[in-house]
């Protein structure tokens, strides 16, 4: 009897041994905080209740095997709670995760990057592409031409104008799907016209987004405050709409 | 069972070594954090086959505390590192 009984607790004791050292190899060996944490907080309240476990079997009484339950029901307890607030903590300081950590809920994300064309924009893309090659999303590159200053024109002038501004257009979003194609991430155009933020707002509607990419407005030095209260103006806009994130790049 | 009981401690302080690495390399306080985390869980079980080792059942009250203690830590920890970061 005793020797049946030595015999399981040492099982149950280097089996929990076993779990706790993979945890520590784990916390050594992944990339970032939560993975290891994920590691932790796992196979050490396993490897904890494999050793409390033995330690029961060992001394064998009730008193023992009062607190051994009682540690263990604390164990099982506290680790998850213990793990959750640092995720949480890390989470809200912004500690970064390993790069190949991928975010799949369980659908595709719709990726709207709104485009200027031109050299500043495309960081813009890149940001967009980067985004779109997380989610594995479905990514598109919107470009709205403005035609609030075309109604001074003549309609003769003004029609030739757009028709120059729509060529642009075309060749500005072909330019952007091409900066996707090469980063390996696959990319439609999409065309408006009329004012940018409320065309903007419609188009998010529209294909029902995720995520919006705008690029930090386009201005004149001394001319800052326009350009932000425009900004401010349309995330405004689209935050009643609800559910899309604004990313704004640099 | 006194192999086994040996096995098992050098078996924990190898575990306690590979998590003082972590908390040496870091990079951040969380990472350090999440060692120190494991790090009261290991020596939790270290107490307890040392207990064994010892055949004294009275150390088993250390582990209650030393449990309870780690994971008061750890939230006061996470507590207080959220704190500094929404400032």
């Amino acid at each position: 009897m005793s020797v049946v009984r030595d015999v399981l607790a040492a099982i149950l004791l280097l089996t929990g041994v076993f779990f706790s050292v993979v945890a520590a190899v784990g916390i050594v060996r992944l990339p970032d905080v939560y993975l290891r944490m994920h590691a932790s907080s796992k196979s050490t309240t396993i490897g904890l209740a494999g050793i409390l476990l033995a330690v029961f079997l060992y001394f064998g009484t009730y008193e023992v095997a009062t607190k051994v339950l009682l540690v263990i029901f604390f164990t099982f307890l506290t680790a998850p709670v213990g793990a959750h607030m640092i995720a949480r903590s890390a989470y809200v300081c912004a500690v970064g995760w390993y790069a190949q950590t991928t975010r799949y809920d369980l659908e595709r994300a719709t990726i709207v990057c709104a485009t200027r064309g031109g050299p500043a924009s495309e960081r813009v893309h890149e940001r967009a592409i980067e985004l779109a090659r997380e989610r594995n999303g479905e990514l598109v590159f919107l470009h709205v031409i403005d035609t609030r200053d075309l109604g001074d024109l003549e309609p003769a002038r003004a029609a030739a104008v757009m028709r120059q501004m729509r060529t642009l257009a075309q060749s500005i979003l072909r330019a952007a799907q091409a900066q996707a194609r090469a980063a390996g991430v696959r990319a439609r155009g999409e065309l408006r016209e009329g004012e940018v933020s409320r065309t903007l707002q419609a188009f998010v509607q529209e294909v029902d987004a995720d995520v919006l990419v705008v690029g930090y407005p386009h201005t004149a030095p001394g001319n800052e405050h326009e350009a932000e209260g425009r900004l401010w103006r349309l995330l405004g806009g689209l935050q009643e709409q609800g559910n899309v994130r604004v990313v704004v790049a640099r | 069972m006194r192999l086994a009981l040996d096995i098992a401690l050098a078996g924990l302080v190898f575990a306690l070594l590979l998590d003082f690495v972590r908390i040496l390399l870091g990079p951040t306080a969380h990472d350090r954090v999440v060692a120190l985390d494991n790090m009261s869980s290991v020596v939790v079980g270290l107490v307890g086959v040392y207990a064994m080792r010892r055949e004294q059942a009275v150390l088993l009250d250390v582990l209650i505390v030393i449990g309870l203690l780690g994971f008061i830590s750890t939230v006061a920890f996470a507590r207080y590192l959220e704190r500094g970061a929404q400032q």
